[in-house]
């Protein structure tokens, strides 16, 4: 419990050094990775997504690789592909950059939804089928995808399938004042690229699993139960958050109660994290259509809803 | 601004459960109770006219003076009595209110009025229905004053009555049933148990509605002709001993009333009556007759209805008297009455019925045997007949026996009566109508009986009645008036009843269902309305004697039947509610009871500076509410609100310490959150701690 939250401090402390002045993005950042799941880190262009993203890699001893989507990607591209070789006489895989521990997939919403969707599996069951096998990735893995939701000109916005597979969206925002002084000072600050891992594989894994441990009290399912079944009966809301979006939100609640330094979790667990954990799963009413154009919106819509909703007592 | 559609309706089922109550004490009557529910309904839709009235300025105020210049002159002068115009009065005010009905405050006065209803009623009424009517009014009540409640207090929170959603007032009527029987299961206890304070109240009121001829100092031949059609309940005479069975046999059971000696050719009255007053002796009886030895005794409890008359009924001779009365009046020929009877009355009477066998032997002296002799001019058929009749006759005894059996024989009995002669009515009776009612035939052998010198006197009573088995006691009616003769043969005073009428009352006997809720209603009577002293201390006595003669053997498990059926159905039945109802409320409990005590305590003493948590507040954002709020407060909420966590999520309880430390927190919160102090303690809590 102790060693548990030791780790998670190091962590935010490390990946903070090159993410100034937003300690609470550091701490969803963290969360993802403890509760094994994947960040899509959305905002406009230069506030910092790269850099949150390479540095929550770096922080980590663990094997990273940087994509960056263009339009003219092909799903080989990610996953890997199958060379002839002369001297076995056979197909032999080679891996793409999508095997190893942390993928950072820069603007994903560049490329092409088919190389999109081969990402699917890969974030789902942390495996690739690819010509009648199966490989398995690397343990921890982790998906930080960053996109960018003004700018539409060659961009393919993502399925609600595929974003109902991100544990949690964060949106970083601006500094303040004199964080960004800070920032154009330069001093201080080191590049996410600079930055030495603080925390070895085997720590990771300690952590996702000390946060599976985290215990839930049947109040605090029902109140998650409540959150959701109000998303599903709100009439802003076509569609509500569904059962995948429930268990994200109780794992992700799990592992900020354990950054919180607790085993057990309390209804403030939860409900700090219902808009990153639900927002980007349901669609609002009046809007284009499409989550990622409505998605402030639904943030105050679940705002809404988690402030309505009776918490445990 | 209108009251919740539960709020209105629960009001007006109390109003028209006053109604109803008022109803039953007779205060209104049914045309006046029907027209007066139909109002409180029509009111449900009031809006249209009370902006109508309030539309016109002053109106409202002119009805409001009308009504009470109107109401003045009722109570003064029109009134039959202060009640009935109290009661008017009432009415009135329940309709202007639930007509100009504009707000919660405008209900509960109806409530509050209904009340009133119910309690003018209560001391008028005898009836189990008021059972009914005060049951609607505890279950109605409790649920309009919870719905009233939460309506004020949402108003004061949020300046919305209509805050509470419509489904509460469902959850609440299951709430205030089951209070409502704990509320009757308590009182009921109460009520077995507070002293009485009897009958005070019944004299208020002594209009009845009914008064009756026949049993006063003068009575008209024929005056029970209107009467012998009347269904109505004059009393029921509950004999506690003797076998059903046994009572058949003695068709000859009768109750008398009043004796009348002297007969004016019209009419017979009392002359020269003795009356005594005779005061209580100290054991709380009247001893009126020595036992003679020669009959059985059968003992009678007898509830009298309030039918107009101070007369007490009992079967002849009457021994022993036993009433809650300070003084009776015994009158020389054997007749009873109480100074003020206008309330149903309940007395025990011990008499020793005739056997057929002589009295005690002794002559009557002159002057008595002259007052039962006396006649009026009477005509020489009407003494011819009785010579005639009684020709072969041995004795006094036997000319009477044959004087009756003469008349039953050859007259008929009927109820339609008139007169074509001039002639004396007995007279009229036994030469030309030759059919008449018992009065006639009792005068007719009175009047013979005195023409061949035997003293003989007309007794007015009642017959015997309808045996009902389920509450072993006889329903005596109006109808069931009757006159008979006593005359004095071989020594005594001894029945003889001419008309040939009989035992059969007219109409057949009522249906089992009827026997029983009449059952009921004596029930209700016997162990509720007349519940007395007397009752409690020999309840009390049987419990201690009850509790001295328990043995936890298993035979003495039969001592358990010999309680009434009735009393162990509902206890039982009230186990069964009380498991039912803590069982559900069990959940509640439990879920309840997860709330940890320190930190319940911690919300009240925080609710009552104001701060109360929203329903999607979190116990963290609430401290940092309270702490913006009241910054004094912010470190022992922090502990507390850490520890409730802990217990209330992880399920981890308190250690000892942490228990002691969060009894200090709760009242260093308490400190700083007192209702006037929240602004100096914020100052001072500023400061560095002092430890």
């Amino acid at each position: 419990m102790g060693r548990a939250l030791e780790l998670i401090r190091r962590l935010e402390t490390n990946v903070g050094r090159a993410l100034v002045g937003k300690p609470e993005v550091v701490r969803l950042a963290v969360i993802g990775l403890v509760a094994r799941g994947h960040l899509l880190i959305e905002d406009v262009p230069g506030v910092g997504k790269t850099t949150l993203a390479a540095a929550l890699a770096r922080s980590i001893g663990a094997g990273f690789q940087r994509i960056q989507f263009t339009s003219d990607m092909l799903p080989s591209d990610i996953l890997g592909v199958s060379i002839w070789q002369p001297e076995q006489s056979a197909f032999v895989f080679k891996p793409g950059p999508l095997f190893t521990n942390i993928v950072l997939a820069d603007e994903i919403n560049r490329t092409t939804p088919k190389t999109q969707s081969s990402l699917l599996e890969a974030m789902n069951e942390a495996q690739v089928s690819l010509d009648h096998s199966t490989y398995p990735l690397p343990r921890p893995f982790m998906v930080l995808a960053t996109q960018n939701p003004l700018e539409y000109e060659g961009t393919h916005p993502l399925p609600e399938s595929q974003l109902d597979r991100f544990l949690l969206r964060i949106r970083i925002g601006y500094p303040s004042v004199g964080d960004e002084k800070t920032i154009l000072r330069g001093t201080g600050v080191p590049s996410a690229d600079a930055l030495d891992p603080v925390l070895a594989v085997e720590d990771v894994l300690h952590l996702q699993g000390e946060a599976e441990r985290v215990h839930a009290e049947e109040p605090i399912l029902d109140y998650v139960m409540a959150l959701v079944a109000a998303t599903r009966a709100s009439p802003l809301l076509p569609l509500g958050v569904s059962p995948r979006g429930a268990l994200a939100l109780l794992r992700a609640a799990r592992a900020w109660a354990l950054a919180d330094g607790r085993d057990f979790l309390v209804p403030d667990d939860v409900k700090a994290l219902a808009i990153p954990a639900l927002a980007h799963r349901v669609l609002v009413r009046g809007a284009t259509g499409r989550p990622s154009d409505g998605g402030g919106d639904a943030e105050s819509v679940i705002r809404a809803i988690a402030h309505e909703v009776p918490v445990p007592r | 601004m209108s009251p919740s559609p539960a709020l209105r309706l629960a009001t007006l089922i109390l109003a028209c459960d006053g109604l109803v109550a008022l109803h039953l004490a007779g205060l209104i009557g049914d045309g006046g109770v029907a027209a007066a529910l139909l109002a409180v309904l029509a009111t449900w839709r009031n809006a249209p006219f009370r902006d109508r009235v309030n539309a016109v300025p002053g109106l409202a105020r002119g009805l409001v003076l009308v009504a009470a210049i109107a109401s003045a002159v009722d109570l003064g002068y029109l009134a039959s009595s202060t009640l009935d115009g109290l009661s008017r009065l009432l009415l009135f005010l329940l309709l202007y209110r639930l007509a100009m009905c504009n707000g919660v405050r405008d209900l509960r006065d109806v409530a509050f009025l209904a009340f009133f209803m119910l309690v003018a009623a209560a001391p008028f009424t005898f009836g189990v229905g008021y059972l009914f009517v005060f049951l609607v009014f505890l279950v109605a009540g409790t649920w309009m004053l919870m719905l009233y409640h939460i309506a004020v207090e949402s108003e004061r929170l949020t300046s919305r009555p209509d805050a509470p959603a419509a489904g509460l007032g469902r959850d609440l009527l299951g709430l205030s049933l089951g209070a409502s029987v704990a509320t009757l299961a308590i009182t009921a206890a109460l009520f077995f148990v507070i002293p009485r304070i009897g009958q005070a109240a019944l004299t208020l009121r002594t209009h009845t509605s009914r008064m009756v001829t026949g049993f006063s100092d003068r009575v008209e031949l024929g005056s029970f002709g209107q009467i012998e059609t009347d269904d109505a309940i004059a009393m029921r005479v509950h004999i506690p001993e003797q076998a059903a069975g046994e009572l058949e046999r003695r068709p000859g059971l009768r109750w008398r009333g009043v004796a009348l000696d002297t007969y004016d050719g019209h009419a017979w009255s009392v002359a020269r009556r003795e009356r005594s007053g005779l005061w209580r002796s100290p054991t709380g009886e009247f001893e009126l007759g020595r036992f003679r030895g020669t009959g059985p005794v059968l003992s009678q409890e007898v509830y009298l209805e309030p039918f107009g008359t101070d007369v007490l009924f009992a079967a002849p001779r009457l021994l022993h008297l036993s009433v809650r009365a300070n003084a009776i009046v015994v009158d020389d020929t054997g007749g009873v009455s109480v100074p003020s009877a206008a309330a149903r009355f309940r007395y025990f009477a011990h008499s020793e019925l005739e056997s057929g066998r002589a009295g005690s032997g002794e002559p009557l002296d002159a002057e008595t045997r002259a007052r039962f002799l006396q006649l009026p001019p009477l005509s020489a058929h009407v003494r011819a007949l009785a010579r005639e009749v009684t020709a072969d006759a041995g004795g006094a005894r036997e000319a009477a026996a044959a004087l009756t059996a003469h008349l039953a024989g050859r007259y008929r009995y009927t109820l339609t009566l008139r007169r074509t002669t001039t002639l004396d009515p007995v007279e009229e009776f036994l030469f030309v109508q030759r059919s008449g009612n018992c009065e006639y035939f009792a005068a007719a052998l009175a009047v013979m009986l005195r023409s061949l010198g035997i003293p003989a006197r007309v007794v007015n009573g009642f017959q015997r009645g309808e045996w009902n088995p389920y509450g072993r006691y006889f329903i005596v009616r109006l109808r069931d008036a009757h006159s008979w003769v006593e005359a004095y043969v071989s020594g005594g005073w001894m029945t003889f009843d001419p008309s040939p009428r009989g035992d059969v009352g007219p109409g057949e006997p009522p249906a089992p269902v009827a026997l029983y809720l009449d059952a009921l209603r004596v029930r209700w009577y016997r162990y509720v309305v007349g519940w007395s002293l007397q009752d409690q201390v020999l309840a009390t006595v049987r419990l201690h004697q009850a509790a001295l003669a328990w043995r936890p053997s298993a035979p003495d498990l039969r001592a358990w039947r010999a309680l009434p059926r009735e009393l162990v159905i509902l206890a039982v039945l009230v186990a069964l509610l009380a498991v039912l109802l803590v069982s559900r409320c069990g959940g509640h409990a439990a879920a309840r009871a997860a709330l940890p005590k320190f930190y319940a305590r911690a919300l009240r003493t925080l609710a009552r500076r104001g701060l109360r948590p929203h329903d999607g507040e979190t116990a963290r954002e609430f401290a940092q509410r309270v702490e913006a709020a009241v910054p004094a407060c912010a470190e022992p909420l922090a502990r507390l609100t850490a520890a409730y966590e802990r217990v209330r999520f992880s399920l981890r309880p308190l250690t000892t310490g942490e228990a002691t430390t969060m009894e200090e927190s709760v009242l260093e919160l308490r400190r700083h959150a007192g209702p006037l102090s929240g602004h100096l303690r914020s100052t001072a809590a500023s400061r560095p701690p002092l430890q």
